[in-house]
């Protein structure tokens, strides 16, 4: 059974585009400064917070039971008002230490609680959504740098812009991996 | 009035395999503020943004455009390997600052995923002390257990 390291990407939509504006770039994302985002990473595998530069460790896996970093991105609002999904994760080709990320979207039973009885179990309800995860398997240690491409659309899915996060002037982020 | 999105993030993993598996829903185990994220917009943070111990700054009632808040739990992986709720709000210390957080289900975003939300409007600034307490369900919709966390907000001028 695979082991899976989660990593949740928080942004700031509402400030994102005060901030810089909508766009049409798509495959030209505007870079956004450090403060309209960050990565949260499972507690098991390094937790807390970093602005962008990760650490993460987790055991190598087999190849029956790899090791994978699943990369998701959400607003604030928990993509109420604005949503926000990963529209590209790369990582640098040079990298040893983790493969090449891809694109995965599969449907689960979300468990949604009652407004009136939250607490009560038996008013549990299910509702089908799509789980929108990038994913990568963890090969060896090492560092690799990489970058997140964010689309962001409104609360009917018109796209707002397209924007990177975790980019900067002193240089891209990286995830090192222990 | 605007809308302060006060977004907590829990690490369920975490949660269960360090305070356990319970059926306690009357009396939730206390959980420390370890590995639990609660982060506002950047404009409105201001300490410790994205910690357990959030400090913010909030408009008051009588100002030009008072601020709601509105909290929503949700678990690191989107609840696609289990999911975390809100249950209960106790206001511990300055219940006059804030009105008491109800429960609302708004209309889907765009993602089709309801809405689920606590809502409260600042009254005034101050410090305020409240218990989270809140449930873990696995994939499977089985209760894993409920838990109760201490935050704090200093809504501040």
């Amino acid at each position: 059974m695979s082991e899976i390291v989660n990593v949740l990407a928080l942004v700031c939509a509402e400030d994102v585009l005060a901030k810089y504006g909508p766009n049409d770039g798509e495959g030209d994302p505007v870079v956004l400064g450090e403060d309209y985002g960050g990565l949260i990473v499972a507690a098991a595998y390094g937790g807390g917070q970093a602005r962008f530069d990760l650490a993460i460790t987790a055991p190598r896996g087999t190849s029956a039971a790899p090791t994978l970093v699943r990369w998701r991105a959400c607003t604030l609002s928990m993509d109420a008002a604005y949503q926000c999904e990963i529209e590209k994760l790369t990582i640098s080709a040079q990298a040893d230490c983790l493969q090449a990320a891809t694109s995965q979207n599969k449907s689960f039973d979300l468990c949604l609680a009652d407004v009136e009885a939250p607490q009560d179990p038996s008013k549990l309800t299910t509702e089908s959504v799509v789980d929108r995860y990038w994913e990568s398997q963890i090969k060896s240690a090492g560092t690799a740098s990489y970058l997140v491409d964010i689309k962001i659309t409104d609360h009917k899915g018109a796209v707002q812009g397209h924007y990177r996060i975790g980019s900067s002037a002193t240089g891209q982020p990286t995830i090192r991996i222990s | 009035m605007s809308i302060i999105n006060i977004s907590v993030v829990v690490d369920a993993n975490y949660v269960v395999q360090h305070y356990g598996t319970n059926n306690a829903w009357q009396s939730p185990p206390a959980f420390y503020h370890e590995n639990i994220y609660l982060t506002v917009r950047g404009s409105a943070a201001v300490q410790q943004n994205a910690s357990g111990w959030l400090v913010m700054q909030a408009k008051e009632e009588g100002e030009t455009d008072v601020d709601i808040l509105r909290w929503r739990m949700q678990e690191i992986s989107l609840g696609a390997d289990s999911q975390c709720f809100i249950t209960k709000f106790n206001i511990q210390a300055g219940a006059s600052l804030i009105t008491a957080p109800k429960q609302r289900r708004l209309g889907s975003g765009a993602n089709s995923r309801p809405d689920c939300l606590w809502e409260s409007t600042v009254l005034t600034r101050g410090h305020v002390q409240y218990n989270l307490e809140f449930m873990v369900v696995n994939r499977q919709g089985h209760v894993q257990g409920y838990y109760t966390y201490d935050p704090a907000i200093e809504i501040s001028q």
